[in-house]
């Protein structure tokens, strides 16, 4: 029993209630009991919307090609001392390295709990956002096929007997596609949303009565004691006042923000499963820049941020898992604008405990002229549904991939460890 | 049942008004309607209060007043009839929704967002200010049956068309009608990659979920070679793009005009467009098909496990019928299962607009309503899935607080576009300010819930509030209460 609930016990207890004796047409158990599965890791998606240049951002400094492709665009090679140290790529494994601007990423990389997956993404050849987007989020093929979210479907195909109303969040104004399905999920712009509303008084008078008239014997009881909970904690933590780990420090800004309260959620333990979250602004036809401008910018949100929401769950690390999503890439051949054009192959960033970090996964395909695809793009050797069923059953317990990714095969490409 | 002189006269000159004025009693408003127009009753067993939580979206005074006074079997009949009943009500403010009656080359024009909207709207206001509630609780259940998603492009445009062309014209007409009018429905055929099923490269989805969904029903013996027939049927009725974009078009050079059959029915070579009408035909008097709907039926207005004495009754009638709905309808509101059915929770349409009803509130069935609803999980016509928003109580274990969020948000007045009138409410429960706590409390409830709390929970609220008299706080307070609180979940 948390503190919350033995509260809210003792405060029932005080008043002396007598068990309520609903009228007779009223249910006594209508809800079947929730089958009880074990939960997996947490998953935290982050959505880099726009099609993020990934060349730029996990570089390839191994390969002339991409230098050749790159002429004012490309990251200097770690060992380009004619570069600022601060502007060179960090080197990864020799033939990889990261955008300066995720350095902050490295230390996760050094104890092999980041991993990343290049040249990976979807079939889709469209190059259009829109299309792309609603693919990934739907996890399918083409038009056809289901309307709702993979991680939709995965919640709504493993009962977890979870009955906290924060299992699934989307950071935003709306919920996201990605979870929309069976299983409601809530858009949680600020967690000072979580709120009955109305002034505080009626909101507490409000939530008295209801945790009076909602009891163990009632058929929604548990439903509605696990919203009181809820509701409870998130009054006595106050977001403008929540305690990072000492030395995390969150980038301002939505991005930085929003992980800042997912991590406020997941230490509270308010029963939250999975959160979404959206970065946009990848969209970099026009002087994106190299190791300095709008692209670093980006990259220093996502990778600052990231790393402090990391820091900050060190003691989670071993049930939480991390991934970026993004659309598609970008052209291998930088345009006339000093920014890129629409492409194809992206690549997925996995950062958790539960995964063979350290190592840059997917068969590399190359970005010599006869290796690239379409109009000159990174092709797309790994296909991102592979991972992420491997994620789904490896580390989020879920069996039923058929249901989350219907009409698609998965080979596992070995980047998640099982759940012990 | 002795009734009291005044109940006596109270009920009999209602009676009369509804005899001489059908179609003519004041649109919406709760004019002169008083709680103390009802008979008392034990707790929440009038059979009238629990049919209509059913056949309404939540029962206004005024319908509890009038069926109590023409009994319950002339009111159901009246509800079948919802050509006689005037609806100027929920038509005029619908009337400023252009795109209701826009056509595919008007319609496309318009924001896709804002088609999108003006549809939920509309829906929410004809469920909340419609006389014709059971009409509008068969709109509901067929737009479900024949789910479509306006989060699937082009389906924002189309779903629109569908609910002018499809669902409203035939929710209580033939179902062969209305299953003919969804399969020439541009907004399905696309929504369920028809336009993809051609000739040599065919796509099975719609011909699955007609099978499945629309008609004869999964398991009732139907095979995959039975479903890859119906997909050829359906081969080359795709919707146009360009100039005459969202129409439904024939492409014979996509059909596969080979013979088929289906279910066992030959279909002879050479028929063309044609094919599809007897696939309808065939499809819609199947005995399936009787069996599939008629169990729908009683799991949407009986229970969540359909008894299947009355499943088979009802589809008895609708295949003697052939699918006359009313009279399906007749068999199931008047069987024994019926008054004796259990609760069902209620789906978040459902308890929004009953809440809005109940209260007399006056609304605009704006952003705010529509984004609780959102919250509540139930955002009008964006099921993802074609099987229509779940009817069984396991399919809504989900949070609770948006619903407590609209609760204290319309009985405060705080949602932007809604008002209530807490005057004119107490008014109609029959009080006026000082009123003991106790009475406004079982008073409330007898309006939302058709009785008074049971008299532990009363006192359970009274002592936690500590006094007896009530004031305009707390007269929001308990409505807030009653709406957030476990029996208004269920109808």
């Amino acid at each position: 029993m948390t503190a919350v609930t033995r509260r809210r016990f003792l405060q029932s207890a005080a008043l002396g209630l007598a068990p309520l004796v609903w009228p007779r047409w009223m249910p006594r158990l209508a809800f079947a009991p929730p089958q009880t599965a074990p939960r997996g890791d947490v998953l935290v998606c982050v959505f880099l919307r726009g099609a993020a240049d990934v060349l730029n951002m996990v570089v390839p400094h191994g390969e002339d090609a991409y230098y050749r492709l790159r002429p004012t665009l490309a990251i200097p090679r770690p060992d380009d001392y004619a570069a600022p140290a601060t502007h060179r790529t960090r080197d990864l494994d020799g033939f990889f390295g990261l955008h300066p601007a995720l350095a902050p990423l490295l230390p996760a990389w050094e104890t092999q709990h980041l991993a990343v997956v290049h040249a990976c993404g979807s079939a889709d050849e469209s190059r259009s956002h829109f299309q792309a987007m609603e693919l990934m989020e739907r996890g399918v093929d083409g038009a056809t096929g289901p309307a709702s979210g993979w991680i939709g479907r995965h919640l709504a195909s493993l009962d977890t007997g979870n009955t906290s109303p924060l299992r699934a969040i989307g950071l935003g104004e709306r919920v996201p596609r990605l979870l929309q399905g069976s299983i409601p999920a809530a858009a949680l712009r600020s967690i000072t949303d979580f709120h009955l509303g109305g002034d505080s008084q009626q909101a507490a008078q409000m939530q008295a009565a209801l945790a009076a008239l909602y009891t163990p014997a009632d058929p929604l009881g548990a439903t509605g004691a696990g919203t009181l909970d809820v509701l409870h904690t998130l009054v006595t933590l106050d977001p403008a006042r929540y305690a990072a780990a000492p030395g995390v420090q969150y980038p301002a800004g939505d991005f930085g923000q929003g992980l800042r309260q997912v991590a406020l959620l997941i230490k509270a333990e308010v029963g939250l499963e999975v959160a979404c979250l959206d970065l946009g602004g990848w969209d970099t036809h026009i002087l994106q820049g190299g190791s300095e401008g709008t692209l670093a910018a980006l990259l220093a949100d996502l990778g600052g941020g990231l790393a402090a929401f990391y820091a900050d769950l060190h003691e989670h690390h071993d049930h939480l898992l991390i991934v970026t999503l993004s659309e598609f890439g970008r052209r291998g051949q930088e345009n006339g604008s000093l920014g890129t054009d629409h492409g194809h192959g992206s690549l997925m960033l996995l950062l958790g405990g539960g995964l063979h970090g350290g190592q840059v996964h997917g068969r590399w395909p190359g970005l010599a002229a006869d290796q690239l695809v379409g109009p000159g793009d990174l092709a797309v050797t790994t296909d991102y549904r592979a991972v992420l069923s491997e994620l789904v059953q490896q580390r989020l317990n879920n069996p039923h991939l058929a249901e989350v990714f219907p009409g698609y095969t998965p080979q596992f490409p070995g980047v998640l460890l099982p759940a012990r | 049942m002795a009734l009291t002189r005044r109940e006596f006269l109270t009920l009999g000159g209602l009676a009369a008004a509804a005899g001489v004025l059908a179609g003519c009693v004041p649109v919406g408003g709760e004019i002169g309607t008083k709680l103390t127009d009802l008979p008392s009753r034990p707790v929440g067993d009038d059979p009238i209060w629990r049919a209509l939580s059913r056949l309404t979206f939540g029962p206004r005074l005024s319908e509890v007043v009038h069926a109590t006074a023409i009994g319950l079997d002339a009111w159901i009949e009246e509800q079948l009839a919802p050509d006689q009943i005037a609806d100027s009500g929920a038509e005029w403010r619908v009337r400023r929704f252009d795109t209701l009656q826009m056509d595919p080359s008007l319609i496309f024009a318009v924001r896709e967002e804002a088609v999108r909207q003006e549809l939920q709207q509309a829906t929410v206001l004809q469920a909340v200010y419609s006389r014709r509630q059971l009409y509008e609780i068969m709109v509901d259940f067929w737009s479900d049956h024949f789910s479509i998603s306006t989060r699937k492009a082009p389906g924002a445009w189309l779903k629109t068309i569908d609910d002018r062309a499809v669902i409203r014209p035939h929710a209580l007409g033939q179902f062969r009608d209305l299953l003919w009018a969804s399969m020439c429905s541009p907004a399905m055929l696309v929504y369920l990659d028809n336009q993809a099923n051609r000739q040599g490269a065919p796509n099975e989805n719609y011909a699955r979920e007609l099978l499945e969904l629309h008609t004869l029903g999964v398991g009732s013996g139907y095979t995959q070679h039975d479903v890859q027939e119906v997909a050829r049927c359906l081969t080359g009725w795709t919707v146009d793009e360009g100039l005459y974009r969202g129409r439904r078009r024939f492409a014979a050079e996509q059909h596969d005009d080979g013979a088929k059959a289906v279910l066992g029915q030959a279909i002879p070579a050479g028929e063309g467009a044609h094919n599809v009408e007897r696939l309808c035909a065939l499809l819609a008097d199947h005995p399936a098909t009787a069996q599939h709907i008629a169990a729908k039926l009683v799991r949407r207005l009986v229970a969540d496990d359909p008894p299947p004495a009355l499943v088979s009754a009802a589809a008895t009638v609708f295949t003697q019928t052939h699918g006359e709905i009313k009279a399906v309808l007749r068999t199931i509101l008047h069987s024994a299962e019926f008054t004796a059915a259990p609760p069902k929770y209620k789906r978040p349409f459902h308890f929004i607009a009953g809440a809005l009803r109940q209260l007399d509130a006056e609304t605009d069935s704006g952003p705010a309503v529509l984004d609780l609803l959102r919250q509540m999980g139930q955002p009008l016509f964006e099921w993802p899935q074609p099987d229509g928003y779940p009817d069984t109580n396991a399919g809504w274990r989900g949070s609770l607080l948006a619903r407590w969020q609209f609760a204290l948000r319309l009985a405060t007045n705080q949602l932007p576009g809604t008002r209530i009138d807490p005057g004119a409410l107490l008014d109609m429960v029959g009080l006026a300010h000082p009123a003991p706590l106790p009475d406004l409390i079982n008073r409330l409830a007898t309006l939302l819930l058709g009785a008074p709390l049971p008299p532990s929970a009363t006192d359970a609220l009274l002592q936690l509030w500590g006094r007896d008299r009530a004031d305009d706080t707390m007269l929001v307070l308990v409505t807030a209460v009653l709406l957030a609180g476990p029996p208004y979940q269920w109808r």
